[in-house]
């Protein structure tokens, strides 16, 4: 986003508005934002409490579906190649069970949404 | 992470294409919902203002998970990109920060480059008190109750990881188990977070608190005594003027503990 659109941005989050140019300027300012499809949903500070607001933006490719994807064991893993040492991953722990998800196989255009089963419990893993 | 359990069905999931407010917007192939990645609920579509259950997790590196959990199963996709590693948050600690958010409670957040400066920090949360781990050489983040035994410790860095000023018990900051002294083979308990870059946790929670140690001057009636110093409303405009600072990095210094800034302050 423009250092300029954020300018308009956090003028349109003052509390008292003048009534004149900061209505311009908020319109101006949707407008720029609906033009340049930046990712940012205008200076409702109430966002999250309800869907009224919500729009996305698409700027990805939609993604196939990933669902159980190859699992090995650590102490199993014939080569290195998918996870070094010092990858970051994610972990998570569930009743006795331990999985890692790195990081690296974990990004777009393809990998960024991940449907598992750890244990029996269904998990969703996203980067 | 999440739960895919709903009442009715499992769901499956998959990118939707679509951002919103710099995160990932995912869709559910069953009812094509749309759902907010940050926050776990389905915002258009027949199951909007459903919510997903979150699962706690940690990042750190592979080697650490490993050593803490030998048993650990490990994913196998081929790797798209080979940058996230134990390097990657080397000048851009400011972009990244661990969090917490409950129903009617205001979300706090702390930032990776303000805990180089107290990486094990006492705080609250809720009225609740936590402690805040942060190990810089692989960007980890942990927080856990400091709640035990109906004792509230208090910890402090150690060099195996970090211990309490109680028992003087040694605790691993990745999994929160005692490995030595009085309190050995005990557990904390490990609070759920969401990490997040800086960014989309700005939009979806703008009101959001935050803990800060890089404090203009007039802000140090803040200081809390052994606590560190908290901060709960610092102005906005201070929190960009900061996370642009902290993305140049050139006045944060590195490894610079909060009670070393504190003696400098008038």
């Amino acid at each position: 986003m423009s250092r300029f659109s954020q300018l308009i941005q956090r003028a349109s989050r003052l509390p008292r508005q003048r009534s004149g140019p900061c209505t311009l300027l908020a319109v101006a300012y949707l407008a720029s934002a609906l033009l340049l499809g930046a990712g940012c949903a205008g200076s409702n500070q109430e966002s999250t409490e309800a869907g009224t607001d919500f729009r996305p933006i698409p700027a990805k490719l939609v993604q196939q579906p990933i669902t159980e994807p190859p699992i090995e064991r650590a102490a199993d893993m014939a080569s290195s190649d998918f996870v070094k040492e010092n990858d970051l991953v994610i972990g998570v722990a569930l009743n006795g069970d331990y999985r890692a998800y790195p990081l690296n196989q974990m990004t777009g255009p393809k990998q960024e949404v991940i449907n598992d089963y750890l244990g029996d419990r269904p998990i969703l893993v996203t980067w | 992470m999440y739960d895919r359990q709903q009442e009715d069905e499992v769901l499956t999931l998959f990118g939707s294409g679509d951002i919103w407010q710099r995160a990932l917007v995912l869709k559910d192939r069953s009812s094509g919902s749309l759902w907010s990645q940050m926050l776990g609920k389905a915002m258009q579509g027949q199951r909007q203002g459903q919510t997903l259950q979150v699962i706690p997790t940690v990042l750190t590196d592979w080697k650490t998970w490993k050593q803490s959990h030998p048993l650990t199963t490990v994913m196998t996709l081929p790797p798209m990109t080979r940058f996230y590693d134990n390097k990657y948050y080397q000048g851009r600690l400011g972009r990244f920060l661990i969090a917490m958010r409950e129903v009617e409670e205001q979300p706090r957040a702390w930032r990776f480059d303000q805990l180089t400066h107290q990486p094990v920090l006492n705080d609250q949360f809720a009225g609740e008190p936590i402690v805040v781990v942060f190990r810089e050489a692989n960007g980890e983040a942990t927080i856990f109750d400091r709640e035990l035994e109906g004792e509230t410790l208090t910890f402090e860095t150690h060099p195996k990881g970090f211990s309490d000023r109680q028992s003087g018990s040694v605790w691993n900051p990745l999994t929160g188990v005692a490995i030595s002294g009085p309190h050995q083979g005990k557990q904390l308990t490990a609070r759920t977070t969401i990490r997040s870059f800086f960014e989309p946790w700005d939009r979806f929670y703008p009101d959001s608190e935050y803990w800060i140690v890089d404090l203009p001057l007039f802000f140090s009636s803040q200081i809390v005594e052994n606590v560190g110093i908290r901060c709960e409303q610092v102005s906005r405009r201070h929190i960009m003027e900061q996370y642009r600072r902290s993305m140049n990095l050139k006045d944060v210094p590195p490894g610079q503990r909060a009670e070393d800034l504190l003696d400098k302050r008038p």
